[in-house]
């Protein structure tokens, strides 16, 4: 999204991935809100769309459900569940008709030094190693996030702050509705944090499972199985692919800047901490740094002075979310599986239609009064 | 610390959590640099199980 803004606003922009092939392996559970497509202007297409979505169903550790149904929902509005391998492309593709110069399968794996100053990156790639010059570097490297450390920000990620997740995209399961993605909670399944099934079409899903780094026992991978296996839909599947990867969930690094510099994204750990959503904030983040980025070149001044706007402006945008999502997380890892349960018992028939985050809390809490002191300051 | 090529799916979450910044990943492995105090931590949350670590007794 950076190097598509960039480009557009008038800056000669050379976009790297290490990867041969964008989008893979994919690192995600793929679901995506429609707002923040519409919102940067990016037609939803078929080729990259792999379900649609209009509720959400929570189940509870001892089974029970709760449905919020259809728009804003935990993800917000109606939205899609992706096939990344090929949207990860596409936005290299829109970046490309911009004209934005790109280099797939080239590693960075380091910052070009004038004196004190970033003057660039160090990569190599088929061609050999290289040395690239620019006013701007764009540090967008995802979770692994060492483009920052080299400039001296410390991103590095405590084992509180990270979710462990594994995936399996399976075929040959009941999909009861398409149109549902289900998360599932409780100590047993996941300690501080949930599994999920992400519905593509009626027999194919992608179904995973996050687990706060710092509870786990076994790699997430075997608590994975072990959910499939006491899904009779599930275990009756096949695996079709194995993925997975870490998710920030400890909020935003406090500063996402630096002369030369703007750190974006998973990088940035721009991440929803309760839902562990990050693609969302990534592009809405990348929009906005690659229009900070051309514009301070154009100007002539890269000082961190300039660049400051794309985390004043980003902020604005997201900087509160950001913070309630943290507390809410908070709020469930501190919650045992009878409160859990206890919490579902109460919503079951609850009118769910139209539900924001606040709303939801708002519900929570006429529910569960002793949930209120946890609840606090979240609304 | 080792990667197991075979399990590991290059997600990029040990790099993520090296104290040292050690980790590099790329396309086709992850491999830990000179750096490398085999602190474990990275094995703690890799989501298959792909780390080593080799213990100094
Ligand atoms: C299992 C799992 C499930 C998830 N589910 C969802 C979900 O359902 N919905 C959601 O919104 N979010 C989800 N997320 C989070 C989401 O995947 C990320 O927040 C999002 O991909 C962040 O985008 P990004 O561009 O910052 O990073 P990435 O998408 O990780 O992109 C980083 C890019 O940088 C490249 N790169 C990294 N290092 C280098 C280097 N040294 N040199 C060159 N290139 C480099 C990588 O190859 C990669 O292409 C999930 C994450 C995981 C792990
Ligand atoms: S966390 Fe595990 S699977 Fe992921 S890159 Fe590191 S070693 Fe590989
Ligand atoms: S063992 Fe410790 S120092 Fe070595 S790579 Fe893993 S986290 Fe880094």
């Amino acid at each position: 999204m950076s190097a598509r803004a960039a480009t557009r606003a008038g800056a000669e922009v050379l976009l790297l991935d290490k990867r041969r092939e964008l989008g893979v392996p994919v690192q995600c559970g793929e679901a995506l809100a429609e707002e923040p497509l519409l919102d940067l202007g990016i037609k939803p297409n078929p080729r990259w769309i792999a379900g649609e979505v209009n509720a959400v169903r929570l189940i509870s550790p001892s089974g029970l459900e709760v449905s919020i149904a259809e728009k804003k929902a935990v993800h917000g509005k109606v939205g899609f569940i992706l096939d990344r391998k090929v949207f990860d492309k596409h936005l290299a593709m829109l970046a490309a008709k911009e004209g934005a110069d790109v280099m797939v399968g080239t590693l960075v794996d380091g910052l070009l030094m004038d004196g004190k100053k970033i003057a660039g990156v160090k990569a190599s790639s088929f061609d050999g190693r290289m040395e690239v010059r620019a006013k701007v570097v764009i540090a967008a490297d995802g979770v692994v996030s060492r483009v920052a450390r080299w400039a001296g920000v410390n991103t590095t990620l405590k084992l509180v702050d990270i979710e462990s997740c594994a995936q399996f995209q399976m075929v040959g399961i009941d999909i009861k509705s398409p149109e549902v993605m289900e998360y599932y909670f409780g100590s047993k399944i996941t300690p501080g944090g949930y599994a999920w099934v992400f519905p593509k079409g009626r027999d194919m899903a992608n179904v995973g499972i996050g687990i706060l780094s710092s509870r786990m026992q076994r790699p997430a991978i075997d608590y994975l199985k072990d959910f499939v296996n006491s899904m009779p839909g599930l275990k009756k599947g096949r695996v079709i692919e194995i993925n997975g990867g870490g998710v920030p969930v400890g909020g935003p690094i406090p500063k996402t800047f630096k002369d030369n510099l703007l750190i974006v994204g998973d990088a940035a750990r721009q991440v929803n901490a309760l839902t562990g959503g990050g693609i969302d904030s990534a592009m809405r983040a990348g929009n906005i740094a690659g229009e900070v980025a051309a514009k301070a070149v154009a100007s002539g001044d890269v000082s961190e002075k300039k660049l400051k706007e794309y985390e004043k402006r980003w902020r604005e945008q997201m900087g509160k979310r950001f913070k309630r999502y943290l507390k809410a997380k908070e709020v469930l890892l501190s919650m045992s599986d009878e409160e859990l349960d206890r919490l579902a018992k109460a919503l079951q028939g609850v009118e769910f239609e139209k539900i924001s985050l606040t709303d939801m809390l708002k519900v929570f809490m006429k529910v569960s009064p002793k949930l209120m002191w946890k609840l606090k300051g979240l609304m | 610390m080792k990667v197991d090529t075979n399990i590991c799916i290059r997600c990029g979450a040990c790099a993520s959590v090296c104290p040292v910044n050690a980790i590099e990943v790329a396309d086709a492995y992850v491999r830990a640099d000179k750096s490398c105090n085999n602190c474990g931590i990275c094995a703690k949350l890799c989501p298959v199980g792909a780390v080593m670590i080799e213990r100094k007794l």
